[in-house]
């Protein structure tokens, strides 16, 4: 198998059409190659579903009009579909493929796009030696309808080899545009994920992601919305890692940051699993038969399996007594394996007769240290 | 610093409370207790007993500060229609054992409601649980139960009262 050929004209050269074709075909080819290489495939600008509503004349039912709007794909062959206007799905033709369907349990049916060639009249003078075929083709598109559950077929796609100049008539390539809802003979909602597959835009191939300005960015829209996220890298001096929200002005406000000394600086919260060598502290004050709260992000698994050792202070509450004459000291004051705490106080009145001893349920205050040895593991 | 009191969600009253820093919020009852919270009673030299009482039978409350609720907690309820913690009416009266009945009686009667009335009774081995109701109008209740002579370990709720957590003698 040859690689791509690339034409090559010398002065008095005849040429003929296939010298012409080979010009463009040579160009197609490098163009798909590259949008089918370095890309992942998927819809890379516009075609969402758009709805409007409508009633039905006849029964005064509501619906809607589904209509997709312009945009642009690139499929997994590397063709590029463009639709140039907003197109308004016909029922009739949904019909066609669906309509027999009996309330099913979830009516979201996949609307595809794919690529067509069609052949475009001749145009200009014709050629004395006959041969009037079609002088320009618009690559063009066709919206499908599938049946429920025909989404997975998208995932089953497999791309042409390395190698492959583009077919002609075009691979029949399913872009997933979204689904639409059927109820009673009309379009009653659009949604883009159903069944867990939903619309799939399209992505880069890259080891390596440079920025010529000393500033890279991410964020999950393609232009910037205030309350959205980003990512941003940044060259400037002292260089930083930024998470963050945006702004209404544009700048990102830092949830996270990485400083180039490596400190971290964070404003929420951190959770997750203790470090190694690291202490935390739980403290206040419990009755009898409670159960010592652990600090916060130990969990009691972790205590169970070892990961984490308790270490726990005690300090019998001695309570108010209702007369200054009685003596009351603690009689147990400990917690078992449970954490839960037994604390009991024994009280003695002299002042009855005859002298009164008895016992009562205490409350301990408590510190709780949580740690994790260096050994443990645990990074 | 955040108090958390677990209560009896069939009378309001608190069996057990801990006020913590550094600890999240407790989920629910199980969290605070494990399967059960233990409430023990001393029934003689040595002898103690103890009397259950399982998560699912209780609630979490959030309660404001209220350092008395660790000197005894049974003195305080929560009324689950407004969980507000609230100091129950003392009741000096202890349980008693007729025959056969735990005889339960109030200072006041409610003229305009019966009372729901809970109680826990072992002695050591066993675990009885009764429940009923202090009818309107009236101040007392027997719940039945036979039990051998001994001392025994009573955990008495009425509704509205400050428990009792006891030994209670059966001749």
């Amino acid at each position: 198998m040859t690689g791509p050929l690339r034409p090559a004209f010398h002065e008095g050269q005849v040429l003929a059409a296939a010298d012409l074709a080979a010009t463009v075909s040579y160009a197609r080819g490098a163009a798909a190659r590259h949008a089918r290489l370095l890309h992942d495939w998927g819809v890379a600008e516009g075609l969402e579903l758009t709805t409007e509503d409508r009633t039905d004349p006849a029964t005064g039912a509501r619906f809607v009009e589904v209509s997709v709007a312009a945009g642009a794909a690139v499929d997994g062959t590397g063709r590029e579909i463009v639709v140039p206007a907003p197109v308004v799905l016909s029922e009739a033709e949904f019909a066609e493929v669906n309509g027999a369907d009996q309330e099913p349990t979830d009516p979201n049916y996949p609307v595809f796009l794919t690529a067509v060639d069609r052949a475009q009249p001749a145009t200009g003078p014709t050629s004395c030696a006959g041969g009037a075929g079609a002088t320009r083709v618009e690559e063009s598109y066709q919206i499908l309808f599938g049946r429920l559950g025909d989404e997975r077929l998208v995932a089953e796609q497999r791309p042409p080899a390395v190698g492959a100049a583009p077919a002609d008539p075009p691979v029949r390539w399913l872009v997933l545009l979204g689904y639409v809802r059927w109820t009673d003979g009309h379009f009653t909602a659009v949604a883009t994920t159903a069944r867990s597959v939903g619309v799939r835009y399209v992505g880069v191939r890259a080891d390596t992601v440079a920025a010529r300005s000393g500033t890279l960015s991410l964020r999950s829209r393609t232009s910037v919305q205030e309350g959205q996220p980003a990512l941003v890298l940044s060259g400037e001096d002292p260089p930083t890692l930024v998470y963050g929200l945006y702004q209404g002005s544009g700048s990102v406000s830092p949830l996270m940051t990485v400083a180039a000394n490596g400190n971290l600086t964070i404003a929420g919260s951190f959770s997750g699993q203790i470090s190694a060598g690291s202490v935390l502290a739980a403290s206040g004050t419990a009755t009898d038969g409670m159960l010592l709260p652990l600090p916060a992000g130990v969990s009691p698994e972790e205590v169970a399996d070892g990961r984490v050792s308790l270490h726990v202070h005690l300090t019998p509450r001695i309570p108010p007594t209702a007369t200054d004459t009685v003596l009351t000291t603690p009689a147990e004051a400990t917690v078992d394996g449970e954490r839960r705490v037994r604390c009991r106080m024994r009280g003695y009145d002299p002042t009855v007769s005859p002298p009164q001893v008895f016992e009562l349920p205490g409350a301990v205050e408590f510190l709780v240290l949580a740690t994790v040895a260096a050994a443990g593991g645990r990074g | 610093m955040s108090l958390y009191v677990v209560y009896v969600r069939e009378t309001g009253h608190v069996a057990g409370a801990v006020d913590a820093v550094g600890v999240p919020g407790p989920g629910n009852a199980a969290a605070l207790v494990g399967a059960a919270l233990p409430l023990r009673v001393s029934t003689g030299p040595g002898e103690i007993v103890s009397l259950p009482l399982p998560a699912a039978d209780l609630e979490v409350h959030a309660a404001d500060e209220e350092p008395d609720v660790f000197a005894d907690p049974l003195a305080f309820g929560v009324e689950p229609a407004k969980p507000v913690l609230t100091r129950l009416r003392e009741w000096g009266e202890e349980p008693t054992f007729s025959p056969d009945s735990l005889v339960i009686t109030v200072p006041v009667a409610d003229q305009s409601r019966a009372t729901p009335v809970l109680a826990l009774v072992t002695g050591g081995q066993d675990l009885r649980i009764l429940s009923g109701e202090i009818p309107a109008g009236q101040d007392a209740v027997e719940l039945a139960i036979t039990v051998p002579a001994g001392t025994y370990g009573v955990l008495a709720l009425v509704a509205g009262w400050a428990g009792a957590l006891t030994a209670v003698r059966k001749s």
